[in-house]
Parts: structure tokens; sequence; C-alpha cells
């Protein structure tokens, strides 16, 4: 890995495992610190992505953490973060196979639906905000509201949108990226014109 | 969040698709180490981009939790439905048909359901799961519905006095608004149906018309052109609810049946229930739904009788499942399948 110049601000307020880690052989706490400091945010929103609940980021980056500070060979930052990440990255999918398993069992046994916690800092889309959406979503062209329907609440794969809409992933992740964006710009009261100029184009 | 005429600040759209495109990388497959850490280094290097992202990975997920809103995964889903019709459904279409329909005095919509676009216009059917619905739901102008099954073809000409619809092929549902001065006509080849506040199946097959009636009274009566070919019987029938007719095609023949209509409507559920039907019908039937055709060359497979339910969603399935039921085999050629005569001597006991 080349390195490169951290631009981002270090991270003062968190802790990273909350106790002092007591580790023989193993991570020095310094270099945990560094880590933190340097990529918790990026850590954190990584994660956000691949999860999309603020509680499960909060437990999976804790225990990231806590297996770096089993390392015994620590070695240069740029190697600590890239395990860091890989490490955060195979909890991560632990956890959304469990998920996916507890949604499965859960629809069998034709219970509740799953209550996934949203997290109390982001709220969710007021029902104007829906309106404004679903009006949003009709003033885009087929292709991209297709796509994006299917991406967001069919959980078809690019390649299964490609083939129904006859075209290629490349295009349907385009489509979907653009839709997205077209909904954001609509929601922030850009009028029609403007956001189809600047997000379609 | 809204508020109109605000200027928009805030990233630049060129980091904003830049960040979309990450943030769908990052939730298909599991990205690959490289992967991740060039996401690492494109976030880290720029505080654009760490912004773009953040904005738009929350909003994205804000979007995927608006699901859970049933009203608006409804309002979503009837949109899409729509979205997914040709383009004479959308609105600025229908607007310029309605000023065409006032000088005419007709109103003309065809509804396609997508397999039955001509070949140019047609999507790519090679998909796995059913995104596309194999069963178009529609609302008509004067508010009855229909529901068309896969193939199914269906022309609307609606008049002050009238309402007609020309079935061309396949089958459809059928769920007419009351209206005594505008009777609602359902056209086949052999026969039509006319309707007054009821609900009812037809299905148009090469060799007969089926009629089911769920809920009130239609009466059925053949068309001109079949009263010229057959030249017998062909006094209209009236059928009541919880019965069908089937009326073979230039003889006139016709046979009134009792029927659970909720069988007889499967195909909306997304189910075909055959009660000794013939493997010839079943395929004909499939065909409409499969993407690979079924052929059976020998008609004494054509003549076995099958007692079951399609899944529409598990067609292979089912046929690889065949040769357990009946002295068939299932015989791939290059781009249809084949049920064949099994030899009696087979392991079959």
């Amino acid at each position: 890995m080349t390195s490169r110049n951290h631009t981002i601000e270090p991270e003062t307020t968190e802790s990273p495992a909350g106790t002092e880690p007591p580790n023989p052989g193993g991570l020095p706490s310094q270099a945990l610190a560094q880590l933190f400091r340097l990529h918790n945010r990026s850590l954190k929103s990584y994660l956000m992505a691949r999860l999309g609940n603020e509680q499960e980021v909060q437990e999976v980056t804790q225990e990231a953490y806590a297996r770096m500070l089993q390392l015994h060979q620590p070695g240069a930052i740029s190697f600590l973060r890239a395990y860091l990440f890989k490490t955060a990255a195979h909890i991560a999918v632990d956890r959304a196979r469990q998920r996916r398993i507890r949604t499965q069992i859960d629809q069998c046994l034709g219970g509740p639906e799953l209550i996934d916690s949203i997290s109390p800092d982001r709220h969710a889309l007021a029902s104007e905000e829906l309106e404004m959406v679903e009006q949003a979503l009709r003033e885009l062209p087929p292709n991209y509201r297709r796509a994006f329907i299917l991406r967001r609440y069919h959980e078809s794969t690019p390649e299964e949108i490609a083939a129904t809409l006859g075209t290629g992933a490349r295009m349907v992740r385009n489509y979907i990226s653009r839709a997205t964006i077209y909904c954001k710009l609509r929601l922030e009261g850009v009028c029609p014109e403007d956001a189809r100029k600047r997000a379609l184009t | 969040m809204i508020s109109p005429g605000k200027p928009a600040a805030g990233p630049a759209v060129q980091h904003m698709d830049q960040a979309m495109q990450w943030i769908q990388r990052l939730s298909e497959d599991e990205p690959s180490d490289k992967d991740l850490l060039e996401w690492v280094s494109w976030y880290e290097g720029d505080e654009r981009h760490r912004q773009a992202f953040d904005e738009m990975q929350s909003f994205w997920t804000q979007l995927g939790e608006a699901d859970r809103s049933v009203s608006f995964r409804s309002r979503l889903e009837a949109l899409h439905r729509e979205a997914a019709a040709p383009r004479c459904l959308t609105r600025p279409f229908y607007r310029a048909m309605a000023a065409t329909l006032l000088i005419a005095g007709a109103a003309v919509l065809v509804v396609y359901h997508p397999w039955s676009l001509p070949a140019a216009q047609k999507t790519a059917n090679n998909y796995r799961r059913s995104e596309e619905p194999r069963v178009r739901h529609t609302q008509l102008p004067d508010g009855s519905s229909v529901d068309l099954a896969a193939r199914t073809l269906l022309t609307v000409h609606y008049t002050p006095d009238q309402r007609t619809l020309k079935l061309e092929n396949g089958e459809a549902f059928f769920s007419v608004a009351p209206n005594h001065q505008r009777p609602f006509i359902v056209k086949t080849s052999a026969v039509q149906v006319r309707a007054v506040g009821t609900k009812f199946d037809v299905r148009e097959e090469t060799d007969r018309v089926v009629v089911t009636v769920v809920q009130g009274i239609v009466d059925v009566s053949p068309t001109a052109q079949e009263r010229s070919d057959t030249k017998g019987n062909v006094q209209p029938i009236r059928l009541n609810a919880g019965n069908e007719v089937t009326w073979m095609k230039n003889s006139g023949e016709r046979m009134v049946r009792a029927t659970v209509p909720e069988r007889v409507l499967g195909w909306r559920d997304g189910r075909l229930d055959y009660v000794n039907e013939t493997l010839a019908t079943v395929v004909s039937d499939l065909n409409r739904y499969s993407n690979t055709r079924i052929v059976i060359h020998d008609p004494r497979v054509e003549k076995m009788t099958y007692t079951g339910t399609v899944l529409l969603q598990s067609i292979d399935e089912w046929l690889q499942a065949m040769p357990s039921e009946f002295p068939i085999k299932v015989v791939r050629e290059s781009s249809q399948v084949a049920l064949e005569a099994s030899p009696v001597d087979s392991a079959h006991p």
C-alpha cells in the first residue's frame, strides 16, 4: 500500500474498547489508539453501508477492535489498517448471515416482522418525504425508476435487473445511482427540471 | 427537510455518484479485500468524498427503511406495475388518448402483458426470479379491473354506450364495475361474454374458450364468425357463479360444469391446479409462463392425465419430477424441452 496523507480529523471523544486492554504480547494499545484515531470514522462509515444499522455497526466495530488486540505480530500501520477492515468485514458478513437466517425463521414461523433497531440518531423519512420520494420516482424515466425499485425493494441483483431491462449491469448501477441522487435533490427542494439536469446528465 | 427554493448546497453530483457507486459495490457481494481497501483510500482521501458517502449512505438506508410504511410500499408497487406497462398507460400518453377520445367517441387502450409485445420491443426474459409480475393487474377507466396472465393480449374499446374488450390470446380475470347503462362485453375468437357487475375468468386456447364465473351472471354467446363456422346449435348460455362453460371452437359443442373457481384462478397466485387434465393442455398452459418452450412429440404422452399443482415459479422443478410420476423422460433439445415416452421396461414400477 502506498502511504497517503490522511486528511481526516482525528477523533478524540470515543474510546475503542471501553476498558483498558490487558494485552501481554498483543497489539500495543498505542498502535490501536492510532488506528482508532485515523480510521474509526471510515470503519463506521463502511460498516454502515454494509449493515445499515447503527447498533450493529457499534457491535461489529467493538468486536473488530477486540480481535485486533489479539494480534501478536503488529506490523506497519498500513497493514493494521488493512487487517482492521478485513476483520470487520468478515464479522459483518457473519452477522448479515445470522440476520438473514433469523429473518427466514421469522418468516417461516409467520412471526412478527423482525424489528430492526433504527438508530436514534437518524430519523426515518416522514410521510411528506415519502410522498416526495414517490413523486420523484414518478418523474423519472422508466428504466431509472424500475432499476431503483427492483434494487431497493425487490432485492434484485444488478445482473437480474439487467436481464429484466435488457441492458448491462453497469448501466443498471448507473440508473440506480442517478435515481437516488435525483430523489435526494428533489427532497432538498430542487425543482424537477434542475434536478433532472444535474442528476441525469 | 423539504424546503422549496433552497439552493442546493452540499456535495457535488459527481461525488454523490461516486458515493452511490461505492455504496452499491460494497453492498452487493462481499467486497474483495482489494475493493475494500480501495474504498478506504477513496473515503479517506477527500473530505468531499466522506461527506458525499455519509450523506448518500444515510439516505439510501432511509429509503430502504421506508419500505416499512405499508402505504408507501403499496403505492410504490402500484407505480412499479404501472411503470412496467408499455407507454400507452403512462399518464401523458393517456391524456393524449383522452383528447382523441372526445373526438372519436371511443377510448382505445391497448393493454399488453410484456411478453406479448412484438419481438422488437421485447424485454429479455431470461431472469431467475419473477421480478416481472407474471400476472398484470390493471385498473380500467370505469373502475373495473383485469388480471392478465402471461402472453395475454387484451384490447379495450370503451364508448359511452358500451365497454368492449377483445381477448386475443391467453387468459384474463375481470372484476366488472356495475353499470346497467353500459354493458361490459369480452370478445374472444369464438364467443363473447356479456356481464353486469360480476367477476369472471376467460381463457382463450387454440381449440376452445373457457369461461368461469366467480360472482354474478354472464351471458355467453357465439360471435358472428363462430355462428357461420358452426351451423349447429349456437344458442347463448347464461352462466351463474360457480359454473364454467368450455366452448369448443368450430363445433359449437359446449360443456357446462360446476367448478371450484379458486382452483381455476390459481394462476393469479402463481400456480396452476389440475384435476385429470391432459399433459397436452398442461404443457400448453405452461408454455405461456415458461422461459423454455416445452414440447410433446408423442401422442401417448399428450393424453396422459395429470392431477396436481404446478407452481409457476418452479416449472423446471416440476419438469424434473415428471419422470417419477409418468413413464416419460425429459429431453433437453437445443432451445426447448421435450417430453418423450419412456420405454415400459425401464426402471419404472
